[in-house]
């Protein structure tokens, strides 16, 4: 190989490596907020994980603020409890679609549409947009949750075809954080504008304090109540398609609904691996929404399961188990301390269920994993969990592990912190790993020494997030695909790099 | 070997019967004659499917009609049932309450299992008793070669309760909600078919088994959904009340070889001075006959084959009528591919005095509300006389034309004008 071909290479690689979707992973839930929205059903194209171009009936974001761009699946409504919400919804499709909110509270008219008040004729289970009409709906958000909408109009068709959404109910103690829900940065060559490595600024032991600061998922049953505290949240819907039935649709035919077999699994609308591109990605228009949960060691992330398909899905994740809090915005979990029963379960697979929703916490430590993932003993860090490297457990000032609570280690139990020799790879060796940080430690972020790596904008450890059922992470037969991404989990900032908030000089933690 | 593996436990649980076999003083003996036979089902399409199925033949021999499912058994708790099955197939059945005692006498044929239960051979006529009954919403269904047997039809519900009077279980301090005011069957279970390319048109699992071609049932799919042996729109016939003010105990059975999901929600206008609105959906309270030790609230059930579950309705805060959904969230919404059909039905919900139904206004009972029922009501408004399909006004809070019940019995400009709109598609109701 001459000198040229190989820098040719190198480029490419480079090329390759700042269009990789995972240096861009965003963290949060993108959705609209509000309390009047405008919908219009259409239908458009989306392109699946192999580039299939499938037709699919969605809703687009036609209020004047929207990007009118037709969306699978439909824009997810963030709301707050209390709200009274007005959806307007036009019709451009040849066929009525009607919209059904289970668990809100309906202020509208929920009567269902028969036409020619016939019994065979039942068109819509609520009231209907008619072709190219419109169509109003108005209900409160009583109850804070995980919600869904979906069409109440030719259902075997129409939610088949994508005519459904994510609801998000906030509490109605929520409040919105003073910057963006945006996971730092590595501060590395492909590091984002300095705006977005400012820390995280909530601080979880505030959550529930009499004011009400930061994100909880559920109202705390009392002041004490951490039981749905959040860092991060994320929201994740599930759907199929089948690829017969969408073509089909498009271009006539001959098909058999009795014979309707998914062969293509989504999150968030989108295959694997295009779940992990950016969110309102170019290449993927009318896909806008992605799957890529970040988080900082220790922090809790709340993850809103929704199943918008027909079929049963075993959403599996690696690196720990999380807490199912609640189903269908319904509490599972109460303040031990109270006298409420905890229904919260444990599972590291959680059933995803054809119209039910579920709310998760994961969080992951790094236990248990035998080596000190900052390399930094004796130095504690944020929410570090200690019991298996050696330092000191400090009950006062880490916070509860609601999963992995860490034992109160006795000095017999110490282990004393294991240096696992690392021989930093080169730049020729790592170009096929472009998150790996060059260390199985996470530490901090920091820039590698220059010439080792350079590829690694998250520095993180990536842990698998897909269905259980090996064949839906495919893509209409090709592995892999289909209803797979990655979970990071990404260094604090090292605060040596620059100031950050909060950072007590005497604990070298972060204090409240 | 496989018949002595059955047969030991056999043993133990005769030897435990009679351990236990000291019946409380109350339970009494119900007994049912079913006869299982040869029937059919007609589908809203005109389908005529040719089933297995149960007759209550209790008032006398072949006295009792086909129906799928079969006739609901009822039954209170520690009570001992008895069926006398009467078998008019031309193969064995057998019957088994999963959940409930049965002594057992599995059939076997060279080594392999036929029957799950004491067989009744074709012709034959024999007792299954079973003893002593637990509380609760139990399937029954053929026990001899199911995977064929159930699909043909050969199931039930049976209805153990209530113990105490209203209630479905004894209540429990963590699952108190166990008194209802009515009850409802709603049994999910649905009709297999091929597409056959030949004929170009679906042919039923059932006409192949009544055909005799030992039909190789991976090879068929789910073409009729049913509830209660039927598909919508027949389901609404009679269909599923719940009134406000009241709890009704949802008893959802599944026969099926399928999981489905019954989706229920809604939202109620309370009775206070200034009604306000609630969103409602049903409280899954039992399982397989167990109560649980916490109700689990839910839009969407999850109704896995061979499941029953106990929902309760709870609208005793409803001051409001409705017509609320019950619809397979699964997508079992068709009739032969098409829609509206399958698992879909409406509960209706309003008071036994009361007619909410939003097909009123079909005066001349032609099947739609159009001008012709208009200029009828209007006639009957001028001449002072009466009809209950036309009496629609007042429209109650929820969009129903709920009319002015027994008390008013008249008619007025109002409800031919309700009807008016009905007719030109301005009033959804």
């Amino acid at each position: 190989m001459n000198n040229s071909k190989m820098l040719w290479r190198l480029l490419l690689v480079a090329l390759l490596v700042v269009a990789s979707p995972i240096c861009k992973a965003h963290a949060m839930i993108n959705g609209l907020t509000g309390t009047s929205f405008n919908f219009t059903a259409k239908s458009g194209h989306i392109t699946a994980g192999d580039g299939a171009s499938l037709l699919f009936w969605g809703f687009a974001d036609t209020s004047p603020t929207g990007s009118g761009v037709v969306q699978y699946p439909g824009p997810t409504l963030i709301l707050r409890e209390g709200d009274t919400v007005t959806v307007t919804l036009s019709n451009q499709l040849a066929e009525p679609v009607s919209l059904l909110f289970p668990g809100m509270t309906m202020i509208s008219s929920t009567a269902p549409v028969f036409n020619g008040g016939s019994k065979a004729k039942l068109s819509s289970l609520a009231p209907e947009a008619l072709p190219n009409g419109t169509q109003t709906y108005t209900f409160k958000a009583t109850k804070p949750g995980t919600y869904y909408y979906e069409s109440g109009s030719n259902q075997p068709i129409q939610l088949r075809m994508g005519l459904f959404g994510g609801i998000v109910v906030r509490p109605a103690t929520y409040k919105a954080l003073p910057l963006p829900n945006v996971v730092p940065y590595g501060l590395n060559a492909f590091a984002d504008p300095p705006a977005n490595t400012t820390r995280h600024p909530q601080v979880r032991t505030n959550y529930n304090d009499s004011t009400g600061i930061g994100g909880v998922a559920y109202n705390p049953s009392n002041a004490g109540d951490l039981t749905t505290a959040y860092d991060r949240e994320y929201l994740v819907i599930a759907s199929e398609m089948d690829p017969d039935f969408q073509k089909w649709m498009e271009f006539g035919g001959t098909y058999d609904l009795s014979k309707w077999r998914s062969n293509y699994w989504f999150f968030n609308g989108r295959n694997a691996p295009d779940t992990m591109d950016m969110p309102n990605s170019a290449v993927l228009p009318t896909q806008p929404y992605n799957t890529m949960p970040l988080a900082h060691p220790g922090e809790r992330v709340l993850i809103r399961l929704v199943n918008m398909g027909q079929e049963f899905h075993p959403f599996h994740h690696h690196g720990n188990h999380s807490r199912v809090i609640a189903v269908d915005g319904n509490l599972l979990s109460s303040n031990p301390a109270a006298s409420g029963a905890d229904l919260a379960w444990l599972a590291f697979t959680e059933t995803l269920i054809p119209g039910k929703t579920m709310d998760t916490i994961f969080t992951w430590t790094g236990a248990n994993l035998g080596w000190d993932i900052y390399s930094d003993s004796p130095r504690v860090r944020p929410y570090e969990y200690m019991a298996d490297h050696g330092k000191t457990y400090q009950p006062n000032i880490l916070p509860a592990q609601p999963q992995t609570t860490p034992p109160v280690p006795t000095p017999a139990l110490k282990l004393p912190p294991q240096a696992v020799p690392v021989i930093l790879p080169t730049i020729e060796q790592i170009i096929a790993g472009a998150n790996y940080s060059g260390s199985p430690y996470l530490g901090m972020s920091a820039p590698l020494t220059p010439g080792e790596g350079g590829f690694n904008p998250l520095n993180g450890y990536f842990y698998m997030f897909h269905s259980h059922a090996e064949l839906e992470i495919t893509n209409n037969n090709t592995f892999p695909g289909g209803m797979l991404t990655m979970m990071g989990i990404v260094p604090w900032p090292d605060p040596a790099l620059g100031p950050l908030d909060n950072l007590d000089p005497a604990t070298d933690m972060y204090m409240p | 070997m496989k018949f002595m593996q059955l047969k030991i436990p056999t043993l133990g649980l005769l030897l435990l019967t009679a351990t236990l076999s000291a019946t409380p003083a109350l339970a009494a003996t119900v007994t049912y004659n079913l006869r299982a036979d040869l029937g059919s089902i007609t589908m809203p399409d005109a389908t005529v499917v040719p089933v297995w199925g149960f007759a209550d033949d209790t008032a006398g021999a072949n006295s009792g009609t086909v129906t799928v499912p079969g006739p609901q058994l009822k039954a209170a708790p520690g009570d001992t049932l008895v069926i006398n099955l009467s078998n008019r197939l031309t193969v064995p059945v057998s019957i088994i309450i999963p959940g409930q005692r049965l002594i057992p006498t599995p059939t076997s044929a060279g080594g392999r299992v036929m029957s799950f239960a004491n067989e009744v051979a074709a012709g034959a006529t024999s007792a299954l008793t079973f003893t002593p009954l637990k509380a609760g919403t139990f399937l029954y269904e053929s026990g001899t070669n199911h995977a064929s047997q159930l699909p043909m039809g050969l199931y039930g519900p049976l209805v153990v309760g209530p113990g105490v009077t209203g209630q479905a279980y004894p209540p429990t301090a963590t699952n108190a909600g166990t008194t209802y005011d009515r009850e409802e069957v709603l049994l999910f279970s649905d009709i297999l078919a091929r597409f056959d390319k030949t004929l170009n048109k679906y042919v039923t699992y059932n006409s192949d088994m009544v055909a005799g071609s030992n039909p190789n049932i991976a090879n068929y799919s789910t073409l009729y959904y049913l509830i209660n042996g039927k598909s919508f729109p027949d389901t609404l016939t009679p269909g599923v009340s719940a009134p406000p003010g009241q709890r009704t105990l949802l008893r959802i059975l599944n026969a099926s070889g399928h999981n489905y999901m019954p989706e229920i929600s809604g939202t109620y206008y309370d009775a206070a001075a200034t009604p306000q609105p609630h969103a409602f959906s049903t409280q899954v309270i039992a399982e397989d006959g167990n109560l649980y030790r916490f109700a689990k609230p839910g839009v969407a059930m999850v109704l896995p084959a061979g499941k029953t579950l106990d929902a309760m309705l709870d609208l005793s805060g409803a001051g409001s009528q409705g017509y609320y959904a019950v619809y397979d969230r699964r997508l079992g919404l068709t009739n032969a591919s098409k829609f509206p059909g399958g698992m879909l039905t409406f509960v209706a919900s309003w008071g036994p005095t009361e007619n909410c139904s939003p097909f009123k206004g079909d005066v001349n009972g032609d099947g739609r509300v159009d001008l012709i029922d208009v200029i009828l009501t209007l006639r009957l408004v001028l001449s002072g006389g009466y009809n209950a399909n036309a009496d629609v006004a007042p429209v109650s809070l929820s969009g129903l034309p709920c009319g002015n019940g027994a008390a008013g019995g008249a008619l007025t400009i109002a409800d031919a004008l309700l009807l008016l709109q009905k007719a030109i598609g301005l009033n959804s109701y």
